[in-house]
């Protein structure tokens, strides 16, 4: 039978030098690629896991010197996040090999049925185990990231206690409690009083109809006192087996702020606009009206004096309109710059 | 028939430079001066009278009543079915809103813009006067 060429490395840590060599003749017998770390004792172990050595696989001896069962297992594993851990054991205590899979362990060997198949059939699978694993919790990081990592604010809350189950880091910055304090706290508490009526009304209309989307606009208050115009885009998820509701918060005070701004410097250029035409137009129209007058009762009109006055005032009276249009304008450049 | 043609405007000048205006091209007309839509609604109230026809020039930005209060006193009065008062809005405004909402009641036969040119003057009162 030929073997496998798979390059591994493996620790063992064994006090019984006769099952050691037992267990390098199995793996010699089907490995051959293979590097065998030995170790005798919990304490030199750790100090090998702890080295830069690399270590795929740890076939683990249940009963050592310096530490035994279940509290030897749980160090070890403590010590090695994603290396796959054989226990070894002379015992056929099922209750205990239960108990310490349970921790996480990938298989259990009893040493006197141990063969070279099954030690390699274990091997193996429980390589492939943890490496399916190790891909299951980059997706789960990967998701939990896209929640956590976000720039925007969100959180889940129950929508029958509406208690904060679980808030970003983005959410955390932005409302200044802490993620304690949010969880012992409901969506009311970071609303203004007054606005309670209103998120009543909008979750009967969208977190208990579990309709998915933008929400609408609601106030919110920081910690600071401060409130806050967000835009609330939400839905249902399922959260460890339960459906809550999954809240994406969009700071849009400034832009509202800038809207109101833009408005308000609307509603002055209509009025400058307004003032082009019924009060420019007005001593404008008369001194047009004037000089229609001149030419039709000739340039030689008794009145002439009287007319060229009356050009004059208009003249002026359109000077300070245009004067205080133009200060007009000025005050809007200056509300810019202080905006900034 | 009687023709009385109504200057409604609080501008002074304009009353000076109209008058002479109608004194060089239709010396046949009285004009009579309101300086504001109320004194227009009390010299109607005292001197109208079915068997004349009126020709009012009313401005629209002016103290007391101004041009749109008037219009909506006189769509009021019965006179008006007589159809022997004839309005013409005439504001220095070139708002276009402003057009709109003249053209808007009936008994308006048009907006003239200020200020008003001999031609713009045959223009509007040449065919009433001809008649």
């Amino acid at each position: 039978m030929s073997k496998d060429s798979l390059t591994l490395s493996i620790l063992i840590i064994e006090d019984n030098l006769g099952d050691f060599v037992l267990l390098e003749d199995h793996l010699l017998e089907k490995f051959d690629a293979i590097q065998i770390f030995h170790e005798e004792s919990f304490e030199s172990a750790i100090l090998t896991i702890k080295s830069d050595k690399k270590i795929d696989i740890i076939l683990l001896d249940l009963v050592l010197p310096d530490l035994q069962g279940e509290v030897l297992a749980k160090k070890i594993q403590q010590n090695t996040t994603d290396i796959p851990i054989i226990i070894l054991t002379g015992y056929t205590d099922i209750d205990l090999a239960r108990k310490i899979l349970s921790l996480g362990v990938s298989d259990f060997l009893i040493k006197d049925e141990i063969n070279p198949e099954i030690l390699y059939k274990s091997i193996i699978y429980s390589l492939e185990r943890k490496s399916y694993i190790n891909g299951l919790n980059k997706t789960k990081k990967t998701y939990q990231d896209l929640f956590n990592l976000s720039p925007q604010p969100m959180w889940l809350y129950d929508t029958s206690t509406l208690f904060f189950l679980d808030v970003n880091q983005a959410a955390i910055d932005k409302y200044g409690y802490t993620l304690e304090e949010f969880r012992s706290m409901t969506i009311k508490d970071i609303r203004p009083k007054n606005q309670i009526k209103y998120l009543q009304d909008s979750l009967a209309k969208h977190a208990l109809t579990g309709s998915v989307g933008f929400a609408g606009f609601f106030t919110h208050t920081l910690k600071s006192g401060k409130n806050i115009s967000v835009e609330i885009f939400s839905s249902n998820i399922d959260y460890n087996g339960r459906l809550v509701r999954l809240v994406l918060a969009n700071d849009v005070t400034d832009k509202l702020e800038h809207t109101k701004k833009i408005e308000a410097q609307n509603v002055k250029l209509k009025d400058i606009a307004w003032t082009q035409s019924h009060v420019v137009r007005a001593p404008l129209s008369r001194i047009l009206g004037i000089i229609n007058l001149i030419e039709l009762e000739s340039f030689n009109s008794k009145d002439l004096p009287y007319l060229i006055e009356q050009l004059k005032l208009s003249g002026n009276e359109m000077d300070v309109i245009v004067r205080n249009i133009v200060n007009e304008a000025k005050l809007l450049n200056i509300n810019e710059s202080n905006n900034e | 028939m009687n023709k009385h043609v109504l200057l409604v405007d609080d501008d002074p000048i304009f009353h000076i430079i109209f008058t002479r205006m109608i004194k060089k091209v239709y010396p046949e007309l009285s004009v009579n001066s309101s300086l504001n839509g109320k004194i227009a609604l009390e010299y109607l109230n005292t001197n109208y009278s079915e068997e004349s026809q009126y020709i009012i020039l009313l401005d629209i930005n002016m103290p007391v009543y101004n041009g749109w209060q008037f219009l909506d006193i006189i769509k009021k009065k019965e006179i008006i079915l007589n159809n022997n008062i004839i309005i013409f809005v005439v504001t220095s405004s070139t708002d276009l809103d402003d057009i709109k909402r003249a053209k808007s009641y009936s008994f308006v036969k048009d907006t003239l813009s200020k200020p008003l040119s001999v031609d713009s003057l045959n223009h509007v009162l040449q065919p009433l006067i001809n008649e």
